[in-house]
């Protein structure tokens, strides 16, 4: 009797070791999960409309066309260097650890990570899609 | 040890143990700092231009110095003034020479770091059972605090397996 009261005491010990080592030790368990992000970098740095909106003023404006030109070229730039920082702003709202160009993301095998590139583009035309050009006279 | 106590420690640690992410990060923007070998390579380069440099200077510096008297001694010294600027270009030239099969060292060398490097990276992989190793600059946004950070690993693998790279100036061209 004492035997049998002994061995039902030890059954639920017995289950937690075998489902915690078990849990411990299967290869999935002993990944760490990243929160991964995905942008269409190229898109962001090149294809943007708000890239063709920028440079369309150089038609609108009356202005020394080369000062127009520079003005255009150094919007641009702003947008490009604005741009890591509007990544980093989604990315930390979410909380992710990394944020990949669509085309690491898949090869790193994160081919489902969420893709930000509207919410960052929505951030850099929010900045700049109303910003008027600053010609140098 | 309770037996409950005993599992629960055993998964913990083992699970600490092997717990890494599926992503690993590296940042070799301080390779050159960091890596011992390449720290090393940059010391090395210095001290053999400062050596070029104290080789061929003060011949330079004499014949230059000729070479201004002569000029002012004016026409006369026509052939003396040919000579010795043909003696400054030799040395220019043998100077060049000696640059370039610095430069040339000094990119073997750094290929032999690259290959250690691509060669750590691949341990880095194996022991951490990651899918990539990813630089820093492949990414468009790094956690600062993020696990996948693995630059420390790598540094401490690459100096144990390269502490020092031979900078081999008699070397042909890899």
């Amino acid at each position: 009797m004492t035997g049998l009261i002994g061995k039902r005491k030890q059954a639920p010990c017995r289950a937690a070791l075998a489902l915690l080592l078990s849990c411990a030790l299967s290869p999935a368990a002993a990944k760490e999960t990243l929160l991964v992000l995905s942008v269409d970098a190229e898109y962001l740095e090149s294809g943007m409309p708000l890239y063709g909106q920028i440079g369309a003023q150089l038609a609108l404006i009356k202005g020394e066309r080369d000062a127009v030109a520079l003005a255009i070229e150094l919007r641009r730039s702003e947008v490009l260097t604005a741009l890591p920082e509007a990544i980093a702003k989604v990315a930390q709202a979410a909380n992710a650890d990394l944020v990949l160009d669509r085309s690491v993301a898949e090869r790193a095998g994160e081919p489902a990570a969420r893709d930000i590139t509207p919410e960052v583009e929505r951030i850099l035309v929010a900045q700049f899609g109303q910003r008027a050009l600053e010609i140098e006279q | 040890m309770k037996p409950l106590v005993l599992a629960t420690w055993l998964a913990v640690s083992a699970g600490a143990a092997v717990a890494s992410p599926p992503i690993l990060v590296v940042d070799l923007s301080e390779a050159y700092s960091r890596s011992t070998a390449l720290a090393g390579l940059l010391a090395d380069v210095d001290r053999q231009l400062q050596a070029l440099s104290a080789r061929h200077r003060p011949g330079l510096d004499r014949l230059r110095s000729e070479l201004g008297k002569l000029k002012q001694q004016g026409a006369g010294t026509r052939d003396p003034q040919l000579a010795i600027a043909k003696q400054i270009s030799d040395i220019e030239t043998a100077a060049e020479l000696e640059q370039d099969q610095l430069s040339i060292a000094n990119q073997n060398a750094i290929a032999i770091v690259n290959a250690a490097i691509a060669a750590v990276k691949s341990t880095l992989k194996e022991e951490t059972q990651a899918r990539i190793v990813l630089d820093v600059q492949e990414t468009q946004y790094l956690r600062p605090t993020c696990a996948c950070i693995a630059t420390e690993r790598l540094y401490e693998l690459l100096n144990a397996t390269l502490p020092r790279v031979e900078l081999r100036l008699d070397a042909a061209p890899q």
